[in-house]
């Protein structure tokens, strides 16, 4: 018995001595420090930010990687030309103080004066033509740039950019991260892994643990000030459900992406705010129109009308997604309110029976192995059942998937995601629905399109613009190759006391001014 | 002795060179490659196929794999197709978190297991067996990830003594050991009674009862010893597949591990980061193997006359 007691008092003591130093352990090591950071006026701030996106950050190269958790990063390092406001919409300057249209094919570009590199090296003329130029040739920078044929140096703070032909999407291009400005001065004396890290932005490199986190500190001669958090640490937290766990437990002061049947735990604490913003993504139904039996438009159209959006928003999305459909994502400026396609069964299974096929066919879908893209498909697969459409799933892990529903594969539908209005209307358009077009895999060909896609883009007019894409956007729709679902919802959990928080620009963050006043 | 290591040592290379060849090969069997993962949306098919012929895929396999290979004998495991980065600087940044976590996993596995599976056998068929057995069907049967969530859920969440996630500070280990622990112990334990069972039963064992040596010495001297060669056999083998990173467990915890790196690289088709990990990891397991191998001589000298012989 007293063995027992004794047994039992020693399992106690080590509980309490585990307890105390765990206790000890995590106040030193993970919670976000709530130090005496001064910022500009009396209000201090909670020195360090932790952000956790549903992704990891990959690389520093930023004319290189796709990465949107990368991109949003080098909006903290480095500065663009031009920024997208997201909050009020349109452009404002960066290091570009002003821009204008000399003719169709020359833009001149002001540049801001008294900007440092995070080196102390002066911002001039010389590192937009370096940064330009070098663009051209790389991966992800490659298609923002092409239309620019070369850039002019007219004096330390004016550039002209000479058009190899009319590219009125050109601003919006250099908007994007990977035309973000590097330093020439950098790139000829640092090895190219560290020339990648010198920017202009009001963060620069601290830390990077691959896998892990990445620190970046405040740099304090940033020209529009200093920030006023002093660290901002992008965490890599794979798993959503623990994402969310870690803003409960205050670990982290953002998180991107929780699990959405969790959202409800975030609107209900008083500590934590949910931002449920339209995010850039048109959830679509592709369809490989140059194939039978979806070489004809009847069958397209039938599958159209057999789509209920709103059976897609509750079983998918549980709600957290506005229905669409647009092949124009409703951000652009160019976005015409359009009827498209609205369910009707009847009207399906007549246009079916008209194309000859009154008893259905059977196909196949494909679909990444996300969630959402899974559960797209095998929602659309009882869709087309209920008028006689036998789909058969085949869900392939990304990779896989992206070669197989590539332009001129062999497949037959797809569910798939389109955000790339953020860089302008004829980017949005061109690639995925111009003859021959980078992302065209529905083996879409139209004279008319091209047409208009070719006077729209090398026209300035703006009422002319939008007069041109409007037309082209429901005309597009309605040949139901691109059968939109929904334009999904960004979800962030933030600590409630957070300040500095805007809508992201596409899928790509911007946080250069977050921060959580501590008085 | 030295001659068995260095032979075991010198069978490695042509254990490394089939896996090398092996897991090349069905890697680039996989349908997509690369510039499909990193290639931006608004990239032209002549852009990716730029791409490819400058990062060399469009070569026959075969020169593909020896310029590889040339590569790896002169010690370079080649760059990240993602970012350009070293593979072997990646690799060894990530496995002192997967060594830390395969002890300590092993370790909790030993501490809860060991025991439990002696009491089985010693009171074999009664309520303590039962129990044990309970145990170890239980740590076998409880996916990981549901595990760790559970465990960040009371011990982070409700109670706030252990950090959620991460690698930084002692306390952060505990949760993730546990998890992977829980499940390593099941199958030790099961080890260890069966092994028991078997030892508790030789004369030898009935001899030195007779002789008046305490129970206790009779079971952790005479008989544990005798029992272990299996134990430490299983518990060889789970180290060995730790080492190769355990990634739900590090997906759950964001543990960086290797684990993670070398899923993630085969999901974007990063031949080199995948061909790099598991040469580095054969090569550790193998060591590990061999650990094991040389422990048996310290655990029965039967064993090490052998060797000697």
């Amino acid at each position: 018995m007293n063995k027992t007691k004794k047994n039992i008092a020693l399992l106690l003591l080590v509980c309490l001595v585990m307890t105390v130093l765990s206790g000890c352990g995590q106040s030193t090591s993970k919670q976000s420090e709530a130090g005496p950071s001064e910022g500009p006026e009396e209000t201090a701030y909670q020195k360090t930010i932790t952000i956790a996106p549903a992704l990891d950050f990959v690389s520093m190269e930023t004319q290189v990687t796709t990465s949107g958790t990368s991109k949003t990063v080098f909006l903290l390092v480095f500065n663009t030309l031009i920024e997208q406001d997201t909050e009020r919409g349109g452009l404002v300057p960066s290091l570009a103080e002003s821009w204008a249209a000399i003719s169709d094919t020359i833009w001149e570009l002001k540049l801001r004066r008294g900007v440092k590199f995070h080196d102390g090296a002066d911002f001039t003329a010389e590192d937009v033509k370096f940064t330009i130029e070098r663009g051209k040739e790389q991966g992800a920078s490659k298609a923002k740039l092409e239309s620019i044929e070369r850039v002019e140096i007219v004096d330390d703070y004016t550039v002209h950019l000479i058009m190899s032909k009319p590219d009125a999407d050109i601003l919006y291009k250099l908007t994007d991260p990977n035309c973000v400005i590097l330093s020439k001065n950098a790139f000829e004396t640092l090895s190219e892994e560290e020339a990648y890290k010198i920017g202009t932005g009001p963060f620069t490199y601290n830390v990077w643990e691959q896998g892990d986190y990445l620190s970046l500190l405040r740099f304090d001669d940033y020209w529009e000030g200093p920030p006023k958090t002093e660290e901002i640490v992008i965490r890599n937290i794979p798993e959503a459900a623990s994402r969310l766990i870690a803003l409960q437990t205050g670990e982290i002061d953002i998180c991107i992406s929780p699990p959405q049947v969790d959202l409800h735990y975030i609107a209900e604490d008083p500590n934590l705010k949910l931002l449920q913003i339209p995010g850039a993504n048109n959830r679509y139904i592709g369809i490989n129109s140059a194939k039978a039996p979806f070489n004809d438009i009847r069958v397209r159209q039938a599958i159209a009308y057999g789509m209920n959006r709103k059976a897609f928003i509750e079983a998918v999305y549980e709600g957290n997604a506005a229905e669409h459909n647009n092949v124009m994502h409703p951000g652009n400026l160019f976005y015409k309110e359009i009827e498209g396609y609205q369910y009707d069964k009847e009207k399906a299974l007549e246009l079916l029976a008209e194309a000859g096929y009154p008893n259905g066919f059977s196909a196949t879908i494909y679909s990444s192995s996300g969630t959402i893209q899974k559960t797209v498909a095998t929602v659309m697969q009882a869709q087309m059942a209920e008028i006689g459409i036998k789909l058969d799933v085949q869900s392939l892990e990304t990779a896989t998937f992206n070669a197989t529903v590539a332009p001129g594969s062999d497949y037959d539908m797809c569910v798939n995601g389109w955000g790339g209005y953020v860089v302008g209307p004829d980017n949005a358009l061109r690639n995925m629905f111009y003859t021959g077009g980078n992302n065209n895999n529905f083996g879409f060909s139209d004279e008319y399109v091209d047409r208009i896609l070719d006077e729209a883009v090398t026209t300035s007019d703006i009422e002319t613009r939008k007069k041109l894409y409007g037309d082209v956007q429901e005309y597009i729709t309605m040949q139901a190759v691109f059968l939109p679902i929904a334009i999904e919802m960004i979800d962030v959990g933030i600590k409630a006391k957070l300040e500095g928080f805007v809508p992201p620009q596409g899928s790509i963050h911007k946080f250069k001014n977050v921060c959580i006043p501590i008085n | 002795m030295i001659r068995y290591v260095i032979g075991r040592l010198l069978m490695l290379i042509p254990v490394l060179i089939a896996v090398s060849l092996v897991v090349y090969f069905i890697v680039d069997l996989a349908p997509g490659d690369v510039v499909d993962v990193i290639a931006p949306d608004d990239a032209s098919p002549e852009d990716k196929e730029l791409l490819r012929e400058m990062m060399g895929l469009n070569d026959p396999f075969i020169v593909r794999y020896f310029r590889y290979m040339q590569g790896l004998l002169r010690g370079d495991l080649g760059k990240s197709y993602v970012n350009n980065r070293d593979v072997f600087e990646v690799y060894f940044s990530r496995l002192p978190n997967t060594l830390i976590l395969a002890m300590a996993g092993i370790f909790v596995a030993v501490v809860i297991a060991v025991p439990l599976g002696v009491i089985g056998a010693i009171h074999r068929a009664s309520w303590k067996d039962a129990i044990s057995m309970i145990f170890g069907l239980l740590g076998l049967s409880m996916p990981n990830f549901w595990l760790g969530l559970l465990l960040i859920i009371v011990f982070s969440l409700k109670l706030g003594l252990f950090p959620s996630y991460g690698s930084e500070g002692w306390s952060s280990i505990v949760l993730p050991a546990i998890t992977i622990g829980t499940g390593q112990a099941a199958l030790i334990m099961r080890t260890t009674r069966s092994s028991m069972l078997e030892v508790i039963r030789q004369d030898y064992l009935r001899t030195a009862r007779a002789k008046g040596v305490p129970e206790r010495t009779v079971i952790y001297k005479h008989a544990l010893r005798n029992a272990l060669i299996p134990i430490v056999t299983v518990m060889g083998t789970q180290l060995g597949v730790s080492l190769g990173g355990a990634v739900f467990t590090e997906t759950v915890f964001a543990w960086p591990g290797v684990g993670r790196l070398v899923v993630d690289a085969i999901n974007s088709r990063d031949i080199p980061m995948v061909t790099g990990c598991l040469i580095l990891t054969t090569m550790l397991a193998s060591f590990l193997i061999l650990l094991v191998d040389i422990a048996y001589a310290f655990i029965d000298p039967r064993i090490k006359a052998r060797y000697t012989k």
